[in-house]
């Protein structure tokens, strides 16, 4: 198992500050991560979805080391992330990488292209030439469809737009080929043509170095052509999981029915059904009783209110729905 | 265009514009001509790199310092923007034009709270007290799904989505006459987007403001823009009504662009277009997508198309193609994978 991850939580405490010493304000406890399971093996690629806001960064930069959780088990080859990272900072780097959300604010802005993209492996003290590095800079951003790569080679962030940003950062993380990769929303910025070409290129790496891969995302369309499983997110828990094929033909859980069915559709002639879920999005420090979902939920029960669900499953395939695979309910239309 | 009954807004006229890179001028903007009517919401797309955040950093006048606009115009009701004094365009940033920019995940200052900052853009420029301003940021947050408790944490305390989402507030705080939306929607789930999109379309009706979305989904300006502008490396390529544009394309890359796209209502496998943009330090004469386009001749290779009607019928729709009449006949053949690789580049 490359990636074992059980019962993690992660809890900010907000308004914690100066005021309140003297007792002028309630701190707000944020639940940005749960009790969230995940399992990853090598060779596979886990999408991770969910509403804006659910937890998915906070839980990347726990599984890269960033952030050390409140609770929970996590283990990386059978071994506890914390305790390699204290043991060895440089090898857990040159193993797990990740892509971060922000493009604009991961890169430094001091630094060449070139620069940025080589330092991972300067880092790592590998004892490459500067040619050799130049040419492992160079095959990255290639990889990463920066291309022609010399012409970006000296250029600054700044002379970077939004998608040549992104590519730059898919490329760092790719210099170390590193065994597990995080990446937070790394193609939100880019074209189809490009998209698919990084996708592609993305899922060939893990298949042929066998490395795992999380990827986070808001575009389902780009899932199936990369996951192979799927954990959908909602208020800081995994409220449906499973294999990727599974999900999209038959998701249970109503929160995946509404985020399926609100996909728009490119194609002018074809109407997609509009969510029945609405209601305003809840705070993280105010999660709902029972099931977390049920003031959006068109489904819910009286029992929803009071009750959590406990987890259902058939085969691999899950959620944490009272009535999770019980009935065929309908796809969700609005009203 | 169509119905010249509305008034228009915006009017960009000719507009050249490059970086200086090493002391070479390199293009970024070449001819650039559309005009926006008022409360329309017109969609801007193209390939990454192509120029569509530098045309919105121009309308709103915060290019960066290396770079140049050489030739054109810039109107807002008939007053030339460029023509205007720094001090004039620091007056109507923000009250007659507002702009969420790609950064927005990093525009925020880190060390102030977010509340706070809504509520000083509100009193920099509005008479109004703390108070009120105060009101007026919870609405706002109303309005984009955002929790108003929140507006008293920092930017690191906020997801992706809620610092994006905290700036398309910020943008709307002084009810400007056009937003300029850069990626606005690139850290949100579809069902908040949709829930935005949904109140943005009242609050356009109610106010009749405009705006320029620029994003890389496709599916979102069908759904959400009544008209569409393609660039390619830095050019209007096809402008028109959206929905027409979009099923009968009569560029080559905005057909490209179009059958990039899985679309399970078609029995098509999505194309990718092969090659790169053009390098535009260089002097272009010829069309820039001729390297890549597999309609591509020597004409095009030598001569630079206009922007032209592609319709007799309908004035709305330009393209800037040498040979977008024999689109019809060969729209089908740009489905096909091996169509695409008989490019120059590739061949
Ligand atoms: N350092 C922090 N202090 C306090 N609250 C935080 C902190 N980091 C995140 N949060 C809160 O935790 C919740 C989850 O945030 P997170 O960034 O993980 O969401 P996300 O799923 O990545 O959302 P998005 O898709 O919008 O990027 C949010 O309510 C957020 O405000
Ligand atoms: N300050 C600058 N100096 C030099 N070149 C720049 C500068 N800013 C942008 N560029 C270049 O100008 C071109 C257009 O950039 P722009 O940011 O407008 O693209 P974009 O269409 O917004 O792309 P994306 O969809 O990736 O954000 C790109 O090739 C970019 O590298
Ligand atoms: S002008 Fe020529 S090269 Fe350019 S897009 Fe049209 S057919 Fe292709
Ligand atoms: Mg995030
Ligand atoms: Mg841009």
């Amino acid at each position: 198992m490359l990636l074992d991850v059980q019962d993690l939580a992660k809890h900010y405490v907000l308004g914690e500050g100066f005021s309140n010493l003297f007792g002028l304000s309630n701190p707000q406890k944020i639940r940005a991560v749960d009790g969230v399971s995940l399992r990853l093996q090598p060779g596979e690629v886990l999408g991770l979805v969910g509403e804006s806001g659910c937890g998915k960064s906070t839980l990347a930069r726990i599984l890269v080391g960033l952030e050390l959780p409140s609770s929970g088990a996590l283990l990386f080859n059978g071994n506890d992330i914390a305790e390699d990272i204290k043991s060895n900072r440089k090898q857990f780097h040159q193993k797990v990488q990740m892509v971060f959300q922000d493009p604009y604010g991961s890169l430094n802005p001091q630094h060449t292209i070139e620069e940025i993209v080589t330092r991972p492996l300067i880092y790592q003290q590998l004892g490459l030439s500067k040619a050799e590095l130049k040419d492992r800079a160079i095959d990255a951003l290639n990889d990463a469809e920066m291309m022609p790569a010399k012409r970006y080679l000296n250029k600054f962030p700044h002379e970077l737009s939004g998608g040549q940003r992104q590519r730059v950062c898919i490329a760092r993380a790719l210099v170390l080929q590193p065994e597990l990769i995080v990446a937070d929303e790394p193609i939100s910025m880019l074209d189809v043509s490009i998209k698919w070409s990084i996708v592609r290129l993305l899922k060939r790496l893990v298949k042929e170095r066998n490395i795992g891969l999380i990827y986070i995302t808001h575009d389902l369309s780009s899932v199936p052509a990369i996951c192979d499983k799927l954990a959908i997110m909602y208020l800081g828990r995994v409220v449906e999981s499973g294999l990727c094929d599974d999900i999209f033909k038959q998701a249970t859980h109503p929160y995946t029915q509404a985020l399926l069915a609100a996909s728009p559709n490119p194609n002018p002639d074809v109407k997609r059904g509009r969510p029945n879920i609405s209601g305003a999005i809840p705070n993280a420090s105010n999660i709902p009783t029972g099931c977390r979902f049920h003031p959006r939920c068109p489904n819910a029960q009286p029992q929803c209110a009071t009750e959590q669900p406990a987890e259902r499953h058939r085969g691999y395939h899950r959620a944490e729905c009272h009535f999770a695979f019980d009935v065929k309910i309908e796809r969700t239309k609005r009203a | 265009m169509a119905n010249n009954q509305k008034e228009i807004l915006l009017e960009i006229k000719n507009l050249d514009a490059h970086y200086n890179v090493d002391g070479q001028p390199v293009s970024a903007l070449q001819d650039v001509n559309f005009s926006i009517q008022k409360g329309e919401r017109v969609g801007l797309v193209g390939e990454s790199g192509c120029g569509k955040s530098t045309l919105l950093k121009a309308i709103m006048g915060v290019l960066a310092p290396n770079a140049q606009i050489t030739r054109g115009a810039i109107k807002l009701h008939e007053g030339d923007l460029l023509q205007a004094s720094p001090e004039q365009r620091r007056q109507s940033r923000w009250n007659d034009i507002a702009m969420i920019t790609q950064s927005a995940l990093n525009a925020l200052n880190p060390v102030h709270k977010i509340g706070d900052q809504i509520i000083e853009a509100i009193q920099s420029h509005r008479d109004v007290d703390r108070q009120q301003a105060r009101t007026r940021a919870t609405e706002l947050f109303e309005l984009v799904g955002v929790p108003p408790q929140r507006l008293d944490d920092f930017p690191h305390q906020f997801s992706g989505g809620m610092r994006q989402r905290a700036v398309i507030a910020m943008a709307l705080a002084l009810s400007p006459e056009i937003v300029l939306a850069d990626e606005p929607t690139t850290a949100l789930d579809v069902i908040v987007q949709d829930q935005i999109f949904e109140r943005l379309d009242l609050l356009q009706k109610e106010q009749a403001f405009s705006m320029i979305l620029v994003t890389h989904d496709l599916a979102l300006v069908v759904e959400s823009c009544s008209r569409i502008i393609v660039m390619y490396a830095g050019m209007i390529v096809e402008t028109g009504p959206t929905h027409e544009v979009v099923r009968r394309p009569f560029h080559p890359y905005t057909a490209g662009l179009r059958y990039a796209i899985p679309d399970p209502s078609t029995k098509y496998e999505p194309i990718s277009i092969p090659g790169a943009p053009p390098d535009l330090s260089q002097q272009i004469n010829g069309c820039r997508f001729a390297p890549r386009c597999p309609l591509a001749t020597s004409k095009c290779e030598l001569e630079m198309p206009p922007l032209v009607s592609s319709l007799a019928s309908d004035a709305a729709r330009q393209t800037r193609c040498h040979h977008a009449d024999q689109m019809d006949q060969s729209r089908d053949r740009f489905h096909d994978q091996s169509f695409w690789q008989t490019a120059k580049t590739t061949s």
